[in-house]
């Protein structure tokens, strides 16, 4: 009995000695950065240095909250920010947010607030209004990524993007204020076809997520369609766009149900505005019809490449992705706000701005995208140096300008990767 | 006759492993929490207490169905259900405090009705009561998304102030929420029929029904105290961010198991069931949590941790029965 | 330790202390067990007989002291373990896997001897466990049938059966034979005997005094943890052995005041519970009367139906037709019955009467919430009341009432299961097998409360195996056999055992 006892009374002091000595290394870092940073503070006051170029920013801790912790867009852009810490005086620190919950997602954020940031990059529009509360009562800036807070811009318009903590937005290519990805797609699809002038695709059909969560992937379908149409008006070889299906076409956020291939039987593409390397291509495999079918899809997951134009069963004919260096956006601002400056141009209320995608066309530019920061997760490949960024803000150069960081965020296109 | 002999610590101990484990963990937690919080300990006590508002008025419910044995995995879809449709009653009625009202009592009387339906189905079909919940949170599941699809938007928020504005008069509002209910809970578990009735299920329906306890009314009953608390946190948790969605509450039961074995409670249900479990498991989960991100810990550590020291827990706690089967 | 004896020592037992909580079941015990003997051991419940051969069987482990086995230190981790090692014991409470056949539980823990890279070959299984069977002489029981098919009494044997083989060197009998009918008995007898002619040692635990005197070789007697005496061969044919061992046992003179006394079986004339024509299963038209002040007992096979009428009456069981009524209401469930004062003592007394894993006063306080409960509010100061009153009166063996029931010893709690109703103030009280297993001490004492409960004008039904008992304690007895009466006696100084005997069989 008494064995059985002194087993379970180790079993917890073990459990609690784990605990704590996990928790013990991830704090060490965390702890004396937070000291720097008050030394930092009243040495530098940076606040009043606006005018003196490349001096160093307020040392300062930024939360990112990711809409998920793993996946080569993740850890490209963890990559790249790393490599800005040192020059910008940042500590990045990271959490992910549920795609769902407004309460556990608002719990999240007051953790990173708990834990000393001073600034929140966050990847999910949810729970927005009472995040941003919670951030002007902490006096937290708060910057969007990746994500198009159309259900804030809507509806909470006043609360969010209004508020002074609120710094903007980047959005991957979609901005439902200026949604270019059906004319993108159609155009690559013409790229295609030029290049296999003697096999064309002449029949395509189309996948996007629900408008609830994406509002402009509709409005790229639309936009593609009245490309086409445009396009067969003079063309000798029209093309064919199946209508949306709202059954099969339309993907909750689950794979491509395989009764897709036998609506859309004479289809030759699929033209997927979801992310087609998770949910659409797995299906083709699955009914054998990768081979036949070319995909033309947004995102980048790794491992297209082997099946990617000419290489292997050749399904992936475009891809369309983001840059990591796009997350410059929302960093510059928040490092603005933080130093207590701004730029001669700021626009009043916060903004959202499209970002320019890499749009993998070909074979060369398939060659071209696996040197870039996204593919190789190596912020030495990534398309600004650290002080370039310093460079873009307003206490790290007087002459910058939003202007310029937003000329800045459209140029990011597969030919400005070194 | 009876000789009241010294108890030994060891006997002290083994008698009582399962609270001196979970007050331990508590206290480790709330010691680990003062450290790492370092200067925004207020505004961090704060996001503990908002964060562990819902939970621990739940889990105080969820002591009446779990003192019986029994468990429920529906809780996360009603209280997302309940939500929205707390949401869309009062943005309906025009936002006024009147539309929450009788927001609050639709739902009330939705909670209460499930909690009865939990419990009377379970018994006439002589189901083991966590199928009659899996159903219950399918059924919630699809009317979740239904209700969602509806709106055409992923996130609805409601019209009215439901928070006060002062982040403190919410904090304390908050406290009073969980004072309240873990009073009126405690009252009904420790001096009522209620509680000696669910406890004396968990321990042995069989005598418990022996000694004239209708079974099935209490735990019709005891499923519905349930509901009425899973309401209230319901409310409690829309006051936070006042808008929900698709996937509001998803994960809650089993953060409401977790919660509860963490502090304490034998999942047999049973004599042993205390109400402090509820409390002193939700804040430990909460604070558990709370540390490991304001430490800085890696977020894959995170689970990993979690997952350990949940185990530990359930290796000191699980009573080990004698093996009498010879041969 | 005055044993003369030329056997063989098999297992010492060395200043063995055992501590459940604050009670000391065992106290310093020395003792040793030789080959080619049985050695009974007896005492009151809570003596600590069961504590001894459970601790040696690998059931639990002793607080302090040490135990030698066959010259060497004995410390087994399991019952298993201890049985690979030659020490076998057959329990009190039932032991067998459900759900499985007969052959799948003699053979539990031992398929790999009748497996061939994983599966296991049923057909000889079968075969070898219907060898084993026909061996002990109970063919009637078929290795390939389901165990559920069988009742309590023959999965006993099963139990028996599973543990005896040619490696047992100690086999321990703990109470085994309550539960057999005589021709079990037998059989068990015959086995035990042959294990000491084979030079084997047997320690028998029993409550019943004329079994132990016929039986054993050997004879230890416990009280309160403590090994009071000895008797050998030659003292236990001494004519007054049993009053000598009883008062060993009890630790004063039990006196003759043992049933009642009065042979006086009249009653009041209301009828405190009716059995109208009830139909149930096996039992047609079904008739009883009880009236106020009367004892009606309940005599029989153990499957002859007696247990069902009283599950009947106190509203468990449904009839199919005919009704049970009290004060002209009739009963529909236990709820019912419960409320009109009808308080049932349950023969599955660990599993049915009492939950184990909770407090005496939790046990006690039970049937009476809704009396104590005044708005919902149920004060813990009347029902701490409650339960000291019953703990007091019962003279319960306790520390206080929060002291768990699985920590009391059978007879104590039993005065629990009894403690419910008189707390309650139940006027009908129907007891099934109210004694069994329960010491001499603990039975005077019910026999004292149910001769007073007459006296106070309650009715009382008592369902009994022991037919001493009923003749012992009530006005009327009912035979029954195969699920119908077969004969009433009523109360006289001339009834005897072999009187109904004939009426049962």
């Amino acid at each position: 009995m008494k064995k059985a006892l002194l087993k379970k009374i180790s079993a917890v002091l073990l459990a609690g000695a784990m605990a704590v000595s996990a928790v013990g290394c991830g704090n060490s870092g965390g702890n004396t950065s937070n000291n720097n940073a008050a030394s930092t503070d009243s040495g530098t006051g940076a606040g009043d240095s606006g005018s003196a170029p490349a001096v160093e920013g307020k040392k300062c801790t930024i939360g990112v909250a990711f809409y998920q912790d793993t996946g080569l867009a993740v850890d490209s852009t963890k990559a790249y920010l790393e490599s800005l810490s040192d020059t910008l005086n940042v500590k990045f620190t990271y959490t992910v947010l549920t795609q769902t919950d407004e309460a556990a997602n608002l719990t999240k954020i007051q953790e990173l607030i708990s834990s000393n940031v001073d600034g929140i990059i966050c990847t999910m529009d949810l729970g927005m209004t009472s995040i941003i509360q919670e951030c002007e009562a902490a006096g937290v800036y708060l910057g969007g990524y990746l994500c198009d807070y159309d259900t804030s811009f809507n509806t909470a318009y006043d609360q969010v993007f209004k508020s002074e903590y609120f710094v903007g937005t980047a959005i991957d290519g979609q901005s439902p204020d200026d949604v270019t990805i059906g004319n993108s797609m159609f155009d690559s699809l013409i790229e295609y076809n030029e290049r296999n002038a003697d096999a064309p695709i002449t029949h395509v059909s189309m996948a996007i997520f629900p408008t609830w969560a994406f509002p402009s992937q509709q409005t790229g379908a639309d936009q593609f369609v009245a490309a086409v149409e445009a396009y067969n008006a003079t063309a000798e070889t029209p093309i064919t766009v199946d209508p949306l299906d709202e059954e099969s076409d339309v993907l909750a956020f689950a794979p491509l149900d395989t009764t897709y291939f036998a609506k859309h039987a004479d289809s030759q593409a699929i033209i997927s505005f979801a992310a087609g390397s998770a949910f659409v291509y797995p299906t083709m495999v699955q009914a054998g019809v990768d081979s036949s079918l070319k995909l033309f899809t947004t995102g980048f997951d790794g491992g297209e490449e082997a099946n990617f134009g000419t290489t292997g069963n050749g399904t992936y004919q475009q891809n369309m992705v983001t840059a990591p260096e796009s997350i410059t956006y929302p960093l510059v601002l928040l490092l603005n706000k933080i130093n207590g400056v701004s730029f001669p141009d700021q626009p009043a209320e916060a903004e959202r701005i499209s970002t320019a995608q890499y749009v993998i066309n070909s074979d060369e530019d398939m060659a071209k995208f696996q040197k870039s920061c996204f593919y190789t997760k190596n912020a030495a490949n990534a398309m600004y140096t650290p002080q370039d960024v310093l460079n873009m803000t307003a206490y790290g150069n007087p002459n910058a300008t939003y202007a310029d960081l937003k000329g800045i965020l459209s140029s990011m296109t597969i030919d400005s990767i070194k | 006759m009876s000789e009241k002999e010294k108890v030994t610590p060891a006997d002290f101990l083994k008698r009582h492993v399962y609270d001196i484990a979970a007050y331990a963990g508590l206290i480790v937690t709330f010691i680990l929490f003062l450290i790492f919080s370092g200067s925004r300990l207020s505004y961090n006590m704060a996001t503990v207490l908002q964060a562990a508002s819902a939970y621990s008025i739940i889990a105080l419910g969820a002591v009446f169905v779990y003192s019986m044995g029994y468990m429920d995995v529906s809780v996360g879809q009603q209280v997302g259900v309940y939500a929205i449709l707390m949401i869309m009653i009062t943005n309906a009625m025009g936002g006024t405090a009147f539309g929450v009202v009788i927001g609050f009592l639709v739902i009330l009387a939705l909670a209460l009705l499930c909690g009865a339906f939990n419990g009377a189905v379970a018994v006439w079909l002589k189901l083991p009561s966590i199928v009659t919940s899996l159903f219950l949170m399918f059924f919630f599941t699809g009317a979740q998304l239904l209700l969602m699809e509806s709106t055409g938007t992923n996130s609805i928020s409601i019209q009215a102030t439901i928070k006060p504005a002062d982040r403190n008069m919410y904090n304390v509002m908050l406290v009073l929420a969980i004072i309240v209910v873990a009073i009126i809970v405690t009252y009904f578990f420790k001096f009522s029929k209620l509680g000696k009735y669910t406890r004396g299920i968990g321990a042995n329906e069989v005598t418990t029904a022996q000694c004239g306890v209708n079974t099935t009314k209490w735990k019709v009953i005891a499923y519905m105290a349930f509901g009425a608390c899973v309401a209230v946190g319901s409310f409690i948790m829309l006051t936070r961010t006042g808008s929900a969605g698709k996937g509001t509450g998803s994960g809650y039961a089993m953060d409401i198991m977790i919660c509860l074995i963490l502090g304490g409670m034998p999942l047999s249900g049973g004599m042993k069931s205390k109400v402090s479990s509820a409390l002193v498991g939700t804040f430990t989960y909460v604070l558990l949590t709370n540390d490991l991100t304001t430490m800085g810990v890696d977020l894959n550590l995170i689970n990993f941790v979690k997952a350990v020291i949940f185990i530990a827990i359930i290796m000191v706690t699980c009573r080990k029965r004698d093996t009498i089967l010879p041969r | 330790m005055a044993k003369a004896t030329q056997h063989e020592l098999v297992i010492e037992v060395k200043n063995m202390c055992k501590n459940f909580g604050p009670t000391k079941a065992l106290r310093n015990v020395d003792v040793s067990f030789y080959r080619g003997e049985i050695r009974g051991l007896v005492g009151e419940n809570g003596s600590g007989k069961s504590t001894i051969t459970s601790i040696i069987s690998g059931m639990q482990k002793a607080t302090s002291g040490e135990v030698f086995y066959k010259g060497a230190a004995w410390n087994p981790g399991s019952m298993v373990e201890a049985q690979k090692a030659g020490i076998s014991m057959v329990l009190q409470e039932a032991n067998t896997i459900p759900n499985c056949t007969v052959a799948e539980n003699i053979f539990a823990g031992r398929f790999d001897e009748f497996s061939v890279f994983g599966i296991v070959n049923m057909k000889k299984l079968n075969k070898a466990a219907q060898e084993i069977l026909d061996s002990f002489g109970i063919s009637h029981i078929k290795a390939e049938d389901s165990i559920n098919r069988y009742g309590f009494e023959d999965r006993k044997l099963i139990e028996i059966v599973r543990c005896v083989s040619d490696d047992t060197e100690v086999f321990v009998v703990d109470e085994t034979t309550t539960a057999l009918s005589m021709e079990g008995r037998q059989l068990l007898y015959k086995l035990i005997h042959k294990l000491k002619d084979n030079d084997k040692s047997v320690i028998f635990i029993s409550h019943d005094m004329d079994e132990i005197l016929e039986q054993c070789t050997d004879l230890t007697v416990l009280r309160d943890g403590e090994i009071i005496g000895h008797l050998d061969r030659s003292e236990m044919d001494k004519p007054n052995s049993e009053q000598v061992i009883r008062y060993m046992m009890v630790g004063r003179e039990i006196g003759d005041a043992y049933y009642r006394e009065d042979y006086d079986s009249s009653h009041g004339d209301k009828v405190a519970l009716e059995l109208k024509n009830v139909s149930l299963g096996e039992i047609k038209n079904f008739s009883l009367k009880l009236h106020e002040g009367e004892i009606i007992g309940f005599g029989g096979l153990s499957g002859c139906g007696m247990h069902e009428i009283g599950r009947i009456a106190f509203g468990l069981e449904k009839p199919e037709s005919g009704s049970v009524e009290r004060n002209g209401e009739k009963i529909k469930g236990c709820f019912e019955a419960i409320q009109s004062g009808i308080g049932y003592v349950s023969k599955n007394r660990d599993t049915e009467a009492l939950i184990l894993e909770g407090s005496i006063q939790d046990n006690i306080v039970l049937p009476s919430e809704s009396e104590l409960s005044h708005t919902t509010f149920i004060s813990p100061k009347k029902e701490k009341q409650m339960s000291d009153k019953e703990i007091a009166s019962f003279r319960i063996k306790c520390g206080d009432g929060r002291q768990w029931v699985n920590t009391l010893s059978g007879g104590n709690k039993q005065k629990v299961s009894f403690a419910k109703w008189t707390a309650k103030g139940s006027d009908v009280i129907i007891m099934d097998c109210p004694t069994r297993g329960v010491d001499i001490g603990v039975k005077q004492f019910m026999y004292g409360l149910i001769a007073d409960m007459k006296k106070q004008g309650k009715s009382i039904i008592l369902i009994s195996e022991e037919m001493a008992e009923l003749i012992g304690m009530a006005d009327k007895i009912i035979i029954m056999k195969d699920f119908a009466v077969t004969k009433e006696f009523m109360r006289s100084k001339e009834l005897s055992e072999t009187d109904m005997i004939e009426y049962m069989i």
